[in-house]
């Protein structure tokens, strides 16, 4: 898996990986209960419309979520591989934080 | 030859040291593997490969010191390559210098990424000199100290700006291993210099060890 596209980070002017992107919206999921709607994630997420349907699909890809039509609307619920990832993406992000190179 | 400045009863302790070394290099270097794999960049693949190739270094250094101590003490002999002044304790301190060489080197790189593709031989550079110096330990010992310095500052100045324990470890430890081979040269003056340069060996990777423990249990 490489994840080499950067985007910007509006708010702090920072750059963030895609990795760190994906895991941005996992953990959002998570934070509200693990189940939310499509415009929950696209305000949290701080990402354009296009860029949060593809980032979603590869999400949904990955079985990181799935999609949960249960209320009559579509939202998207976090996967036990999901939450996996988030525990994973932590202990990495902080080895690599620990030397100085981000993710 | 180097065991000429090892104190008699410190036999065997630099072997484990080596060992421990090793074992957290390589522990390190999975970890390192397992980001790469993660993210594909260039930074966490010198940070695998410096780790694995100072594991393998060490390792090395462990079996050589091992059986050079076992030939010595147990069979009464030494065992000598080309002549009486290169023996197989060389020939593991040969390998763990330049494997050291090497890994400093990816270390620099890492954290030099601005280096362009001309650039990332720079921290090679002093390489071919050692072919001209008559005391290789003393060479190896003053350039990799100057590499791991530039290390140590490097991951310093990350710690000032973090502020996180897993950082401040990874400084300490980077300090104590340039620690290591500054006071080395100097083990030809003092033999107890040998032990002291030893106890900072250790305690850096000690010290890199409980990095890798307090981020993994996150």
């Amino acid at each position: 898996m490489k994840f080499q596209i950067e985007e910007k980070r509006e708010d702090l002017g920072e750059r963030r990986s895609q990795l760190q992107i994906y895991a941005d919206i996992l953990r959002l999921i998570q934070k509200r209960g693990g189940l939310v709607k499509p415009t929950h994630i696209l305000y949290g997420a701080n990402l354009s419309h296009a860029r949060l349907t593809k980032h979603l699909s590869w999400l949904l890809g990955k079985n990181f979520i799935i999609e949960d039509l249960s209320s009559g609307h579509k939202m998207y619920r976090l996967t036990p591989k999901g939450k996996a990832f988030i525990d994973e993406f932590k202990k990495i992000e902080e080895f690599s934080d620990a030397f100085g190179v981000p993710v | 030859m180097v065991t000429q400045i090892i104190p008699m009863r410190f036999y065997g302790f630099d072997t484990m040291i080596y060992l421990i070394g090793a074992i957290i290099c390589l522990l390190i270097a999975y970890k390192a593997t397992k980001l790469h794999s993660y993210t594909g960049k260039k930074q966490h693949f010198y940070l695998a490969a410096a780790f694995t190739i100072m594991g393998i270094s060490l390792a090395t250094l462990t079996l050589t010191t091992a059986y050079t101590y076992y030939n010595m003490f147990y069979l009464g002999n030494s065992i000598y390559f080309f002549d009486q002044f290169f023996n197989m304790d060389d020939l593991g301190f040969w390998v763990y210098y330049l494997g050291a060489f090497v890994a400093y080197g990816l270390l620099v790189l890492m954290y030099t990424p601005e280096l362009g593709k001309s650039g990332k031989f720079a921290p090679f550079i002093f390489a071919p000199t050692v072919l001209f110096s008559a005391h290789y330990f003393e060479y190896f010992n003053i350039v990799l100290f100057l590499m791991m310095a530039y290390v140590a500052f490097r991951a310093s100045v990350n710690y000032f700006m973090k502020k996180s324990r897993p950082a401040l470890l990874v400084a300490a430890g980077f300090v104590l291993l340039a620690a290591y081979h500054a006071i080395m040269p100097f083990a030809a003056f003092d033999k107890t210099l040998y032990v002291v340069a030893h106890g900072a060996h250790i305690t850096g990777y000690a010290s890199l060890l409980l990095m890798l423990l307090s981020t993994d249990k996150k």
